[in-house]
């Protein structure tokens, strides 16, 4: 009688003083011990000393050894490729929804296709600049891969705020060696914070901001078609959609789209209301619902009447007509299916920290445009504007929100996080929205109508705010534990996160990536760059390839322990080229094999 | 101060006092159970230890009777091997034969503080090392057959060092 035969009791007495890996090896030594090794007490134990959760969350049917491995194992976090091929500050990526490729923007006006494989090759580079902007931000393809809308700041001042979207068409570009990448619209984007984003597989949104007095503005949303109308000048390319009011140097930024869960009776502004309530203890929020007194519905919307067509002057875009037309735009698209519009929005201060959501209704684009009033006619319409008011009459008070409230659009539901958002991202499924927060411990006690230019003090650590879509609240919060990585100023930015399965990736503005697992709500991996992160994506077809850019004009490719072995990878340091050599490499084998 | 009567496998008996015996929950639960007499002096039989044990077993108990009850444990608690007392240490100094017997023993009178000590000391000789070095420390003959083992391998790939 050996140590192979110790009772499985005593086994399990020895093993529980185990970390993972000692538990792994005793596994191996012979069938008894293996058999104990495997004990799901032991792994419960290792898994939570080594993530530190709430004893209370489950397993999902997972055992624990499976989720302690998956999360070791199966995580990006492993430095596979650094690529140094940008000339400046990386600000956005993303991948195509098949997977195959992935987009990076830089503050250096270049656009990178880049082709998923390992290394990475470089498919083409775009350079904005020849259309005047002076940075590209943001990029994303629509749901057949099809079109890459990009989005960017135009040339103007330092403060100037104009952005514009062009889209390009990629699919033969992608799919054949000789497909050629074409443009196929541009369309105003201000500010260009708005991003713009994809309505639907041809439709995409964007918008336009007017100055309306004081610290009053007005944010005018937009569906566009992406693409050109070559056969008439009267169908319409573009049609508003909503429009409205940002009271406190307030403004909206951050399109998305998602599919609406909730019933239509329930999306409107006035339909439900809820006290505001805040819970320190717990630090989540219930949801809060901004009160409107005024219903609005879509069918009733007045954007776009006469009075105003001067200040609302149509969206102007620059046609190239030589480009055909493809076969990706449908003709009169009615939209059988309702999507929500999401944004960022904040109704106290110039710092965004609400969620708006507004949902968008069967609408159809008009057979022809309606040329207006013709110049005669808005003469005599300014004149008789100009004699009510040498009579007496108010002229229109913008600021006085009451007076105007019926032209604008309310959002159905604003969604207050008391906080700094910096980032927000869609699950896979749609269900839930991601947001990345720096809370305002003390926002109770501040008044935010003293001090138009400032915001309250932010928390030093970022919080990961989880809002169910189906119930507008909130499921979820958790508090990054690294604490004073990042600056107290409240300072305007945005950074990209992105949401798999399993995993979110976020930043908070400092040189760290924090990936969070979605289910344990933990920090499952921390990785960095030399400077700020602005953001980093999961590969849609393999979530454990993850793409990180940042400030330091870097690209990395993380991949996971698993990945690595079965792809055979090293780590890479920071300073290693690996692009320059496959880039090289790459023009060598296409040379020779043509 | 009462003495009752520990009979080791080998026949050998021990005159232990009452309160140190008590401190195997077996022992306790057998005189409570049965209902011996402290007076009888009666003989209680250990067949499972035998008597180089069990004289282990009884020093090990004698030098720990004023310690007070070992803390209830918690499962999600982390638990440390670094804690062994000299004193400890310096009695488990024994060949790898008698630590064994020595846990067995613990495990079957129920003494949980000489359990505890003998499995850290185990943990630790076990701690850091690969599945070979452990087969050979403990001279573990590899009861897995082809199949099983590379089932295992399989199974733990995910926490090779590369």
């Amino acid at each position: 009688m050996g140590w192979e035969c110790l009772p499985y009791t005593v086994c399990y007495e020895i093993f529980q003083y185990f970390d993972y890996k000692d538990l792994v090896a005793v596994s191996g030594v012979c069938f008894q011990w293996f058999t104990v090794s495997r004990d799901e007490r032991l792994w419960k134990k290792v898994f939570f000393s080594n993530y530190k959760i709430d004893d209370t969350i489950n397993n999902r049917g997972l055992s624990w050894f499976e989720e302690f491995r998956r999360l070791h194992y199966n995580i990006p976090c492993v430095q596979t490729e650094v690529i140094h091929q940008h000339f400046d500050q990386v600000l956005h990526v993303t991948f195509s929804h098949n997977g195959q490729y992935f987009v990076t923007c830089s503050r250096d006006c270049l656009v990178m296709i880049w082709k998923s494989s390992h290394p990475a090759k470089l498919k083409e580079s775009l350079d904005m600049s020849v259309f005047h902007w002076r940075c590209a931000h943001y990029s994303e393809f629509n749901s057949t891969d099809s079109l890459l809308l990009v989005s960017g700041i135009t040339m103007g001042p330092e403060t100037s705020t104009c952005g514009e979207i062009i889209v390009f068409y990629v699919e033969d570009f992608l799919t054949s060696e000789s497909g050629l990448l074409q443009m196929k619209c541009r369309i105003d984007d201000t500010p260009y914070s708005l991003f713009g984003t994809w309505f639907n597989e041809s439709l995409l949104l964007s918008g336009n901001r007017f100055w309306l007095g004081g610290y009053v503005t007005a944010t005018l949303i937009y569906m566009n078609r992406a693409s050109q109308e070559t056969s008439s000048e009267h169908i319409p390319v573009t049609q508003g959609l909503f429009k409205f009011y940002n009271t406190n140097r307030s403004s909206i930024t951050s399109l998305l789209v998602a599919k609406c869960l909730r019933s239509p009776e329930m999306d409107s502004p006035d339909a439900e209301k809820t006290d505001i309530h805040f819970d320190k203890s717990s630090f989540k929020m219930p949801t809060v619902f901004q009160q409107f007194e005024n219903e609005f519905e879509y069918e009733d919307n007045i954007m776009f009447n006469r009075d105003e067509s001067d200040m609302f002057d149509s969206n102007e875009i620059e046609v190239d007509t030589s480009i055909s037309e493809s076969s990706s735009c449908s003709e009169q698209q009615l939209e059988s299916e309702d999507k929500y519009l999401i944004y960022i929005t904040g109704s106290n201060t110039f710092i965004p920290h609400e969620v708006g959501i507004k949902r968008i209704r069967a609408f159809k684009f008009p057979e022809r445009i309606d040329p207006g009033p013709s110049l005669k006619e808005r003469q005599m319409l300014l004149d008789e504007r100009k004699r009510l008011l040498d009579n007496g009459m108010n002229d229109i008070r913008w600021i006085d929100f009451d007076s105007v409230a019926e032209t604008f659009d309310a959002p159905d539901h604003l969604i207050d996080l008391h906080g700094h958002i910096l980032g927000m991202r869609l699950s896979p499924d749609q269900r839930f929205l991601y947001v990345t927060v720096r809370i305002w411990p003390e926002w109770e006690h501040y008044n935010f109508y003293e001090q138009i230019d400032a915001s309250p003090a932010v928390q030093n650590d970022i919080s990961l705010t989880v809002i169910d879509l189906a119930t507008l609240e909130i499921v979820g919060v958790t508090t990054n534990p690294i604490r004073k990585t990042y600056s107290t100023e409240p300072d305007y930015y945005f950074i990209y996160m992105d949401v798999s399965e399993d995993l979110v990736v976020s930043t908070g503005r400092g040189p760290n990536l924090h990936v969070w697992d979605r289910h344990f709500g933990i920090p499952a991996a921390s990785l960095t760059h030399k400077d700020v992160v602005n953001g980093a994506a999961f590969n849609p077809k393999d979530p454990e390839m993850m793409v990180s850019v940042s400030d330091d004009s870097i690209i990395k490719i993380w991949r996971s322990r698993a990945k690595v072995k079965e792809m055979n990878l090293r780590e890479k340091s920071d300073d290693s080229d690996t692009s320059d050599d496959s880039f090289s490499n790459d023009d060598d084998e296409s040379e020779t094999s043509e | 101060m009462p003495q009752i009567k520990l009979q080791s496998s080998d026949g050998e008996t021990f005159a232990v006092d009452v309160e140190i015996a008590k401190c195997s929950v077996t022992i306790k639960t057998m005189l409570e159970d049965l209902g011996m007499d402290e007076e009888e002096e009666e003989v209680v039989p250990l067949p499972n230890v035998n008597s180089a044990i069990l004289k282990k077993v009884i020093q090990w108990a004698t030098y720990h009777k004023d310690d007070p009850p070992p803390p209830e444990d918690d499962e999600n608690k982390e638990k440390r091997t670094d804690d062994i007392s000299s004193w400890d240490a310096d009695f488990l100094k024994v060949d790898q034969g008698t630590l064994f017997e020595l846990i067995l023993a613990a495990n079957y009178l129920d003494i949980k503080g000489l359990l505890d000590v003998t499995c850290k000391t185990v943990a630790n000789m076990i701690k850091g090392k690969a599945p070979e070095e452990i087969r050979k420390t403990f001279n573990i003959k590899n009861d897995f057959t082809a199949s099983e083992e590379e089932q295992v391998r399989k199974e733990n790939e995910w926490c090779e060092e590369k």
